[in-house]
């Protein structure tokens, strides 16, 4: 569990983050966090799925790294093998706190991060209280993070009311003819895609989400690349196959 | 010829006057010649008062003073520390409009696409010039650093930049590195008599010592006293009183308070009367009134920069110091050569005078050693070119000047046609309908490009009718594709460079 301290020059002057154990660090994400102008690049390393954003409403777009919680299998011990990497993971070890006053959200630090040390890494502060170039850049990071959630969250909303993603389950069959049913995701549905009036594919065409949408189906081969990964991660629970399968809701 | 210790061969410079001048020149031909290394034919001795205070304002320079320090051989590093530096990416000028909180850019970046299209007659509203064209100005207002802690020391290949420096210190730093690594002599001491042959050529100097030196070249660096061109050989200053009307300033140090930024430009903020600068430094803020004493008194001056600073207690002492506005039409008389306050003067608006001290010392260190006979024809040509910078600067000056809306006695005297220069409104006749181009600024001795009277020009609301040449615009799709291109640029710099006093405090601690 993250132990999150909020970030400030008194209490975090000597503390350091090893950017090179980052990727210990997201070795905890089975399913991370891609906004929509992430996603075209994405694509091209994960394979991308539409969740629901916990306790809430909102739709986000998801990289399915691994088949379970808290498997990561696009690390490996301590090396992260995607060459791109999201901004949900490019702003760890930090977060926004947005609880206290939603239009400043207060910085805050993982400290149980395997990244944070007290003697390795980039320093946070200067001596004069103020953040160093490298707390500088991830508070760059966090507010274009945040920039992009929003536009995320306001795409997929229109995406959702064209009736074009629909909850998928995976159905991973492992080598030993054991079977698991993975809930909870969701894909485009291709065909309503193709059936989209033209004024509908317009809309779409202009904001941008229209090249977005097909990268993000066409990721769905990707996930060739995650099994693949998992077999050489965790050799002893070898996946054979997964099928996806539209839930009847 | 030489002193009658200077046995040797050489040719002796004799510099007067140990302020920013004065040691700027000696370390600029100093390293020029490796004069420490004794195998040039020149020697340097600098003689400077030790009763004499030095002017110690001057702290905004122009970009050429980063090769001028490297050429020197100075750590750009250990500048920062010693002289409190900070980056300069352009001037600010608030108020010079209407004075109601207007303001525009004059970046050192040349405008995207410069030489490649002219962007004004396809910007809408031309007083956006600088911001649909360069991203500096918005780097500026976020007050961010001109690189990121992975460029080298002296590295502008990201932004253009110039340094706020201290002055006492900055003379302090080039006096010690003159001394200790550029084999320049020192002698403190007070010049009492200057000896000349029919006011043509100094004969000799006095000392306080009662010594007496001779030289091959003199360069006269007393200040505003300018005791060797100007009171012993009688060059008379070319006065611009009636065209730039300012002739005083009031000078502080503030403190800084609390967390602060540090602004990496120098803002100048119009007043009723003049104009107030804000310079910022690591260690503190120089700010000054640049004022005209016929539009206002100095009690009034004073109130506005204490309003200005917000010293409402009065705490803060202003030195007073007062000018006038002109230069030497010789500077280069005989065998002396008046370099600094000595050779002329114009308010600081856009921080000409270090500028021009580097390049006249440049031309010094390119000249000599010289035969005593092609002396004049070096002094003609050098004349003749400072006569031309300096026109150049007032015209500039007063470019400033001229587009302004504001009702104060002040600034509608300043648009009174009978101030402006002939030389500026003939050049005014012409950008009227089709603006500054890079053609017009095509000499090679040119201080200020085109791009630097479009950012003023423009920024002030000047509108050139394009019409009469509107056939010549037809690079629309091309200047969209700049705008775009912009933009572009300015979201990259906004997310890589980091934030100015940050980039100092960390990039001096490592
Ligand atoms: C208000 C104001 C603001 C300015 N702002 C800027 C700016 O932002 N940027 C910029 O580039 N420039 C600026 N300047 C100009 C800049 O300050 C000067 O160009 C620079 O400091 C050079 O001065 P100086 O060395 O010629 O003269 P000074 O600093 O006056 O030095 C004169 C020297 O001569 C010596 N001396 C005088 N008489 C004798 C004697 N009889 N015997 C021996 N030695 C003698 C003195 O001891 C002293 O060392 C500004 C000037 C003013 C007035």
């Amino acid at each position: 569990m993250p132990n999150f301290q909020i970030l400030s020059s008194e209490q975090h002057s000597s503390t350091y983050v090893d950017e090179s154990r980052l990727p210990t660090t997201f070795s905890n994400f089975h399913l991370v966090n891609v906004e929509i102008k992430e996603a075209v690049q994405a694509s091209s390393e994960f394979p991308l799925f539409f969740s629901k954003v916990a306790n809430q409403q909102r739709w986000t777009i998801s990289a399915l790294c691994g088949f379970a919680p808290k498997e990561n299998v696009f690390e490996t011990q301590g090396t992260w093998l995607a060459r791109f990497t999201p901004l949900s993971l490019r702003t760890l070890p930090f977060t926004l706190n947005f609880e206290k006053d939603p239009e400043a959200p207060q910085t805050v630090l993982d400290i149980d991060s395997p990244a944070v040390s007290t003697t390795k890494g980039e320093a946070l502060f200067l001596s004069s209280g103020r953040p160093t170039a490298y707390l500088d850049n991830k508070q760059k990071l966090l507010k274009e993070r945040v920039t992009a959630m929003q536009q995320t969250a306001a795409l997929l909303n229109d995406i959702a009311a064209l009736n074009l993603i629909q909850p998928t389950d995976l159905i991973i069959e492992y080598s030993d003819n054991t079977q698991q049913r993975v809930g909870g995701l969701a894909m485009l549905n291709e065909q309503r895609l193709q059936n989209l009036t033209s004024e509908e594919l317009s809309s779409l065409h202009k904001t941008g989400v229209l090249s977005v949408l097909f990268n993000i189906l066409g990721s769905i081969f990707q996930i060739n690349r995650t099994i693949h990964l998992h077999n050489t991660k965790f050799p002893s629970r070898f996946i054979n196959n997964v099928k996806f399968e539209t839930s009847k809701q | 010829m030489n002193n009658s210790t200077n046995t040797s061969s050489k040719q002796l410079i004799v510099i007067v006057g140990g302020g920013t001048a004065g040691w700027l020149t000696a370390a600029i031909v100093a390293a020029k010649h490796k004069i420490a290394k004794g195998q040039c034919g020149l020697d340097i001795t600098l003689v400077e008062s030790s009763d004499i205070p030095t002017v110690g304002v001057g702290e905004g320079t122009w970009p050429t003073m980063r090769n001028t320090l490297k050429d020197i051989g100075l750590s750009e590093k250990e500048v920062f520390r010693k002289c409190s530096a900070a980056f300069k990416q352009g001037g600010k000028f608030v108020n010079w409009v209407n004075g109601d909180g207007d303001f525009y850019y004059h970046p050192f970046t040349v405008p995207l696409g410069y030489g490649r299209v002219e962007m004004a007659p396809y910007i809408d509203n031309v007083s956006e010039f600088a911001n649909s064209t360069n991203f500096q100005q918005h780097v500026c207002e976020q007050n961010m650093a001109p690189r990121t802690l992975n460029e080298e020391e002296y590295s502008s290949a990201q932004s253009n930049y110039a340094y706020h420096l201290d002055a006492g210190a900055f003379a302090d730093m080039l006096k010690t590195f003159c001394k200790e690594e550029l084999g320049v002599t020192h002698k403190v001491a007070t010049v009492e008599q200057v000896a000349t042959s029919s006011k043509q050529c100094i004969e000799s100097i006095t000392l306080d010592d009662n010594s007496i030196l001779e030289a091959d070249l003199f360069v006269d660096c007393s200040g505003f006293r300018s005791m060797l061109l100007g009171e012993a050989l009688g060059e008379p200053v070319v006065s611009a009183n009636d065209t730039l009307f300012n002739n005083s300033a009031l000078a502080l140090h503030v403190p800084y308070n609390g967390d602060f930024e540090i602004k990496p430009y120098t803002q100048a903020t119009a007043q009723e009367a003049g104009w107030i600068w804000d310079i910022g430094l690591s260690s503190r803020r120089g700010v000054g009134h640049v004022y005209s004493t016929d539009f206002t008194t100095d009690e009034r001056a004073e109130e506005l920069l204490r309003r200005y600073v917000g010293d409402d207690k009065g705490e803060l002492t202003p030195r007073v110091i007062r000018f006038d506005s002109g230069y030497k039409k010789q500077i280069w008389k005989g065998n002396c050569i008046g370099v600094g306050l000595s050779a002329g003067f114009v308010e600081p608006l856009e921080a000409t005078a270090l500028m021009l001290i580097e390049i006249s010392a440049r031309y010094i260190a390119e000249q000599m050693p010289t035969p005593a006979s092609a002396m004049p024809i070096i002094s003609q040509r050098f004349n003749k070119q400072m006569q031309y910078r300096w026109q150049r600067i007032i015209d500039f000056l007063k470019l400033h000047y001229i587009f302004n809306q504001r009702s104060e006695p002040y600034w509608l005297a300043n648009r009174d046609a009978a101030s402006i220069p002939d030389s500026l409104k003939e050049d005014l006749e012409i950008w009227k309908y089709r603006g500054p181009q890079i053609a017009d600024f095509s000499a090679a001795i040119e201080l200020f490009p085109a791009a630097s009277y479009q950012y003023v020009l423009y920024g002030m609301g000047f509108s050139p009718d394009f019409s009469l040449q509107s056939h010549f615009y037809t690079q629309r799709d091309l200047a969209n594709k700049v705008i775009q291109q912009n933009q572009l640029i300015t979201q990259q710099k906004l997310s890589s460079l980091p934030n100015h006093r940050n980039y100092i405090e960390q990039w001096l601690a490592s």
